[in-house]
């Protein structure tokens, strides 16, 4: 018994000794390292070389209601007005006796809140007006040519009617002194009020400047006006936002055509899908590691005034749950897919700019996917901040020349084969 | 807004009209077809051939045939017959490895468990059961470099490891016939290898947000097959003892345990083996051995890719000096020399020759209950100039042996 348990012991001992026993690692030389590899090797996919590519640019993601873009110009390449309604004109108010009916308005004017550093007014000065509207329009269909879906104005840009406020504004703005802007009514403050509290605000008014090169940044517009209760001698201020703003623009965003649009406003968003090859000039790339993937988009040249971009855009790619040609513009959108990528109006325009979006993991689970798992990537691409201004940037698409086509670009890593051991 | 483009067009396009930036080419990382220098044996074919030597014989010049007093090493059954008690023993054979290159020598270790060997005589029989190591596929490299591509430069590290190797576990009978010990033994051949590859890239230095991740890859294969070795031991009068043997060996087979494209099933053709040797008593306290065998790996050669084989050829002589002993226990003191071919060989290159210079010591304590043995080897391998692989190796065997269990 006991030699059983020496010999046990030193077999254990031996075993114990060749197990904790490690293998070094010899550094090599890349050039001549032993053993089986793979390359890591970068390719670029023209749409021609995927089984199947289609893109589109979708618009109205942000539209000009919903934007937070309220600029009045008057220049010649531009022309915009703001639309607004005040919609609660009060027939009440409550005073330290309690609610009154209101008698009359009086002492009318509209407050505008300027940026002064960006609004520029003309050397020889400018008028600020508000005109009441003869026309109702519809907040979210209206344009400079149409009040509403197939309704036109009688004339672009709003049909006018009277002059309700007018302010004559010298240069330069003195942002030192108050960024905000008094329009007083040139007209019967009660009889403009006292319309709009029977209509709830119908048709609505429009602010335009004029003044060659006029632009004024609005950051916010209120009515402030006094009103006169029944049975009293005094004076009570009272202030309304105006509900269904908007600004309407001339000329307006032109239609993509064939190309592909970011930003904009409306804005404008990039759709597509395609399908990768399991081999490409036989490389195998189903199956294989994507490091990194990419679709690269090549600019075309800038919009012109007023639609040219001014300032850099952070654009990002994200995935698309549907099909983007079925559902249309409202396809679900799912997880971004990288990091986003600035686009700076600045460097985009220099010769070979691209514009090369992350879309890894998407072609990762592609490729390390089940077969047939996953056949159609589907891919969004959008600016942002979206809406921001008409300001937007286009690239080829599949129906550009060759030169302009987007592209994939893939770093891949294919197995390595282990022929033999 | 424009109604969707759909493009179906021929998977295949002309490179030229592929508008690479900055970096044109496509391929980055060019891989070296050829392996120069910095070469581990056991990268080479189906790796290193490892002895079944007990450090006894290891030190006696790597014999191990017919050695007077016995050996644990498997070079033939019927040298079984030499024990005529119960025995177990065990050998552990690390080794440290110097490889050479071009650009100067690393060094590196490796482990066996060489041999495991019991043997139990029963009258005229003996049978025994055995564990040795048969090729050793072990090593690992590591490498650095860096990938430049468009979206970015990437350093990166790379490890290649292979991990496995083929055993034999045998089983054996010896009967003594008159002046004759007859043996035959059957071995299982086993064992899996692991291959891995891993591509560690470091984010951008360009951009450390951007991060392309690693590349890994595996395959496992799970080796089979049989050998059968015939073996005759005769004793002339006490003093001298000759061995032989003869072995054949099935196809060796590697089935792919991990998914690929590549063939499932590989066969590789195993060697025919023959070995002759024995030992005389030259003195009283003086025993000397000698021993050379061949192996006929040239028949793999055309089962292999990315390197050759041929036939090996090997010998050995000892040494064993019995004089000395400390508190009445012997202390045998073992030289040799002794030189063998490997069988595996880069292509287009000359082969491997393996020469060491062998020494040990033995101990027997418990009254001759068991035994401790000590080999050191100290040799080189191959040529860096002929061969492109150079390899110096000091191995320490280590054996322990029970007596009648």
């Amino acid at each position: 018994m006991r030699r059983l348990r020496v010999t046990i012991g030193l077999l254990s001992l031996g075993l114990l000794v060749a197990g904790c026993t490690e293998r070094a690692l010899l550094e090599v030389d890349p050039e001549t390292a032993p053993g089986q590899t793979t390359p890591t090797e970068e390719i670029e996919i023209p749409i021609e070389g995927l089984l199947s590519w289609r893109d589109t640019t979708y618009m109205g993601y942000v539209l000009p209601a919903s934007s937070n873009y309220r600029v009045v110009v008057d220049s010649v390449d531009e022309q915009s007005r703001l639309l607004g309604r005040i919609e609660t004109i009060p027939d009440s108010i409550d005073t330290p006796t309690g609610q009154e009916a209101i008698e009359g308005y009086s002492n009318g004017r509209f407050r505008l809140i300027v940026d002064t550093t960006i609004s520029h007014v003309p050397i020889q000065g400018m008028d600020l007006e508000i005109y009441s509207l003869t026309r109702r329009y519809d907040k979210q269909q209206t344009t400079w040519t149409l009040a509403e879906t197939d309704v036109p104005w009688t004339t672009p840009g709003g049909d006018l009617g009277e002059r309700i406020a007018s302010l004559t504004i010298d240069a330069p703005f003195d942002s030192t002194v108050s960024d905000t802007v008094f329009v007083p009514f040139v007209v019967s403050t009660d009889s403009v009020l006292s319309a709009w509290r029977a209509t709830g605000g119908e048709p609505g008014f429009a602010i335009r400047v004029s003044g060659a090169t006029a632009f004024v940044q609005v950051s916010s517009v209120a009515l402030l006006f006094d009103v006169k209760p029944e049975q009293q001698d005094t004076l009570i201020a009272a202030a309304r936002s105006p509900a269904g703003s908007t600004v309407i623009f001339d000329p307006e965003t032109p239609d993509p055509g064939q190309t592909s649009r970011l930003a904009g406003l409306p804005s404008s968003r990039i759709y597509l899908d395609f399908e990768l090859p399991d081999t490409w000039q036989g490389l195998q790339l189903k199956g294989s590691m994507i490091n990194a993937a990419s679709l690269v988009f090549r600019p075309g040249p800038p919009a012109p005034i007023p639609f040219l971009l001014e300032f850099p855009l952070e654009i990002t790619a994200f995935q698309l749950l549907a099909d983007p040609f079925v559902v249309g513009p409202k396809t679900p959108i799912g997880a971004t897919l990288g990091p986003t990528v600035l686009l700076d109006p600045d460097t985009i325009t220099e010769d070979d700019a691209e514009l090369v979006l992350s879309i890894t993991p998407y072609v990762l689970a592609w490729s390390l996917g089940p077969v047939d798992s996953l056949t159609v990537l589907r891919v969004g691409v959008q600016a942002l901040p979206e809406g921001r201004d008409p300001g937007f940037w286009q690239f080829g698409s599949a129906e550009d020349v060759q030169e302009l086509r987007p592209t994939v670009r893939l770093l891949v890593t294919p197995r390595v084969p282990f022929r033999n051991p | 807004m424009r109604r969707p483009v759909s493009t179906q067009r021929p998977r295949f396009v002309r490179p030229s009209v592929v508008r690479a930036p900055g970096l044109a080419g496509l391929l980055l990382l060019m891989v070296a077809p050829a392996l120069v220098g910095q070469m581990p044996t056991t990268a080479l074919g189906l790796g290193y051939p490892v002895p079944p030597l007990d450090a006894r014989a290891a030190a006696m010049g790597g014999t191990g045939l017919g050695l007077l007093g016995g050996s644990l090493s498997s070079r033939n059954p019927a040298d079984l017959r030499g024990f005529r008690r119960p025995t177990l023993g065990l050998t552990y054979a690390p080794e440290a490895i110097g490889v050479e290159s071009s650009g100067g020598s690393q060094t590196t270790g490796r482990s066996r468990l060489a041999i495991v060997q019991a043997a139990v005589p029963i009258r005229s029989w003996t049978f025994g059961l055995g564990f040795t190591s048969g090729l050793d596929m072990d090593w690992g490299v590591v490498l650095q470099d860096t990938l430049q591509s468009s979206f970015g430069t990437f350093p990166y590290d790379e490890r290649r490891e292979n991990d496995g190797g083929v055993s034999m576990v045998t089983l054996t009978a010896v009967r003594e016939v008159g002046r004759f010990s007859v043996g035959i033994d059957g071995s299982i051949l086993t064992g899996s290898l692991r291959q891995t590859f891993i591509r560690t890239f470091e984010p951008s230095l360009e951009d450390p947000t951007v991060d392309i991740g690693v590349a890994t890859g595996e395959a496992r294969f799970s080796f089979s097959g049989f050998r059968i070795r015939g073996g005759a031991v005769t004793q002339l009068g006490s003093r001298v003892r000759l061995s032989g043997v003869v072995g054949w060996a099935s196809d060796l087979k590697a089935d792919r345990d991990t998914l690929s494209p590549e063939a499932a099933e590989l066969d590789f053709s195993m060697p025919f083996e023959w070995a002759i040797g024995g030992s005389a008593q030259i003195t009283s306290s003086l025993l000397g051995t000698a021993a050379l065998g061949y192996s006929g790996w040239s028949t793999t050669n055309e089962d292999l890719n990315s390197s050759s084989s041929a036939n090996v050829f090997w010998y050995g002589l000892g040494l064993e000096y019995i004089g000395f002993s400390v508190f009445g226990a012997g202390l045998p003191l073992r030289a040799g020399v002794r030189r063998t071919d490997l069988p595996f060989f880069l292509v287009g290159t000359e082969q491997l020759v393996e020469t060491a210079a062998t020494f040990g010591v033995g101990l027997e304590v418990g009254g001759g209950l068991a035994s401790f043995d000590l080999a050191v080897e100290l040799g080189t391998r191959g040529d860096l100039a002929t061969s492109l692989v150079q390899e110096s190796f000091r191995r320490l065997s280590i054996s322990m042996s029970l007596f009648q269990l």
